[in-house]
């Protein structure tokens, strides 16, 4: 435990140090004056259209700091032997691999603060108010986003970081249409090609299970059992995702 | 008292892609040593000759394809967590997360062993003033010279206090001042009762430091022994410089050169040397000086990797 959260400390620290947060100031300073050109475009709808473009951007800001960081954290590890010292101290290689997990999901948290602080200023700004539903839209991005870094590590265990990184995003993009690849899945013609897809279509993520943003922009009402299934979901596929890396990395010649 | 560190058989053999299929290479073949209590053990060997391979094996980097190895009388793949507790490890050409200084990268490396606050804080600090470096605890690692680089590194494979230290080419990188200072460094470790495991592709830096040395060669062990043993059949001449002698002056066995108005002459063996000054001094010449010359550690290589060749064949 000490030990993971050490590593997860440092890793938490490198990123930081790694300008990723000067990024999102930069997201700070574009999402302000893109909401005055919302307001001048649409009477009315402005705090609907305002969270539609700012849980948008959210997910776009964050999901680049997930792919980039998660492919690439390990990868330098071994890439510029750092990894050699830590594996000659009493840590296990799966701890090692959990402790860049945890670290990287603090950035990821710091950053989500950051612009959710920005968006409900900008919404306050503009009369709006955030409610309930507001928030678990944000913590149902930042699930989505805890999956995709922990796939995003479990590639870096094979392949290099721009390879690893287009995988993450494939994943990441099939995820958000799950409900719909499954059903082509069940469409396919022929047993052995229609077990296939279903499989693939099982191991991919379901990332809808995440999504809020719907009820969030349209005031819907959300089931509880909802919230239960996105946070067990979460809980198992990342759990899934990192032994399995672990199992990789542990097997792997460190070169 | 048990070995330190026992290596039994130790082979690695790597599979890589060539030419569209798999070859592969055996890089460690069949490696044995011991290395006793208390004792600095130099691990010696040419370029690619398997030093770094081996110890990455000890230190659990890579896998060994077969055969095992013991450091205190724990596997180190079973046990490898009882292993490391006790054990320091300087990697060869150390590089460390550019994003830290050197003071915050050994508090991380110390944390990792359970010492943390004020405890850390100190013996960092103890750690930098034995490898001279308390200057720079705040200096970046990214803005480190080798040398400074070199130096974190065997003070981050100190931070627990271990019995036994692996280190892999520690003065390789360093200035002569600062090869002095560590092989200082090493004779002090071993006073307060440490053992040290290094390895060098250069004698000198094994000569009056260690106990007793390893050769590898191209994957082999070749010899264990103390230095003088293992030099012993290595090839040794004496040269002679002298001057005002006769022109044409010669001696049985030995080789002239006439080099400024001087004659160096090559005497194979110390038996040749009393005779050889008595002729000069019969023909009228005068002595300079008598310089024992020894082979040095690369064309002993050179001539183990020939016979090691010529007996595989
Ligand atoms: N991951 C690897 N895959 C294939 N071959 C390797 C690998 N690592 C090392 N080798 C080969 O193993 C041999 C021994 O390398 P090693 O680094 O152990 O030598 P060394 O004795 O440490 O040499 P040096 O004095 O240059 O440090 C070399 O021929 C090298 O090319
Ligand atoms: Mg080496």
């Amino acid at each position: 435990m000490r030990r993971i959260f050490t590593i997860a400390a440092n890793t938490f620290r490198e990123t930081v140090r790694d300008r990723v947060l000067y990024g999102l100031v930069a997201f700070a300073l574009v999402i302000l004056p893109g909401s005055r050109l919302v307001i001048t475009l649409s009477v009315g709808q402005e705090v609907r259209i305002l969270k539609d473009f700012g849980f948008g951007a959210i997910a776009l800001f964050g999901l680049l700091i997930a792919v980039v960081s998660g492919t690439a954290l390990l990868f330098k590890e071994l890439d510029k032997r750092t990894i050699y010292v830590l594996v000659a101290k009493p840590v296990k290689r799966w701890e090692l691999l959990v402790g860049k997990y945890f670290g990287l999901l603090a950035t990821l948290l710091l950053a989500f603060l950051i612009m959710g602080i920005t968006l409900i200023l900008t919404l306050l700004l503009m009369g709006g108010k955030p409610d309930g539903l507001f928030f678990l839209t944000i913590a149902g991005l930042f699930g989505q986003l805890a999956v995709i870094t922990a796939v995003a590590m479990l590639f870096s265990t094979l392949a290099a970081p721009a390879l690893s990184a287009v995988f993450t995003f494939c994943v990441y993009i099939a995820g958000t249409a799950a409900d719909q690849l499954r059903l082509f899945a069940d469409r396919m013609p022929g047993d052995l090609l229609k077990t296939a897809a279903q499989a693939v279509s099982y191991v991919i993520p379901n990332l809808q299970n995440f999504n809020f943003r719907a009820e969030s922009i349209y005031n819907l009402p959300v089931d509880q059992s909802k919230i239960w299934l996105m946070l067990a979901y979460a809980a198992l596929y990342i759990t899934f995702a990192l032994t399995v890396a672990s199992i990789i990395l542990e097997r792997k010649d460190l070169k | 008292m048990e070995n330190i560190l026992e290596i039994d058989r130790l082979t690695k053999r790597f599979t890589d892609w060539e030419h569209f299929s798999l070859k592969s290479r055996t890089i460690l073949d069949q490696i044995s040593l011991e290395v006793k209590p208390g004792e600095i053990f130099g691990f010696l060997g040419p370029n690619g000759a398997g030093k770094t391979t081996t110890i990455k094996a000890l230190m659990g980097i890579i896998r060994p394809s077969s055969g095992t190895a013991r450091i205190m009388g724990h596997d180190i793949l079973e046990r490898s967590q009882e292993v490391k507790k006790r054990t320091g490890f300087l990697p060869e050409n150390p590089y460390f997360y550019d994003y830290l200084t050197v003071g915050e990268f050994l508090r991380f490396c110390a944390a990792l062993f359970g010492i943390t606050g004020r405890q850390a804080r100190q013996r960092t600090a103890e750690l930098l003033e034995l490898v001279g470096m308390s200057p720079a605890a705040g200096l970046p690692l990214r803005k480190c010279s080798k040398g400074m680089l070199q130096r974190t590194g065997i003070a981050q494979s100190l931070v627990n206090d271990p019995e036994f230290l692996v280190w892999d080419e520690p003065v390789s990188g360093l200035d002569p001042i600062g090869r002095k200072e560590v092989k200082d460094l090493m004779l002090e470790l071993k006073k307060r009762g440490k053992t040290i495991f290094f390895s060098s592709h250069i004698l000198p830096d094994a000569e009056a430091l260690c106990d007793r040395v390893g050769i590898i060669v191209g994957g082999r062990m070749h010899r264990v022994g103390t230095l003088p043993e293992l030099l012993k059949d290595s090839v040794s001449w004496i040269e002679v410089v002298a001057q005002h002698l006769p022109e044409g002056f010669a001696l049985d066995g030995a080789g002239t050169q006439k080099v400024a108005g001087q004659l160096l002459i090559r005497l194979e063996g110390p038996e040749s040397l009393d005779p050889a000054l008595k002729k000069i001094m019969q023909a009228g010449g005068s002595v300079i000086s008598v310089v024992p010359q020894r082979e040095n550690l690369e064309n002993y290589f050179a001539r183990q990797v020939r016979t090691a060749k010529e007996a595989g064949q």
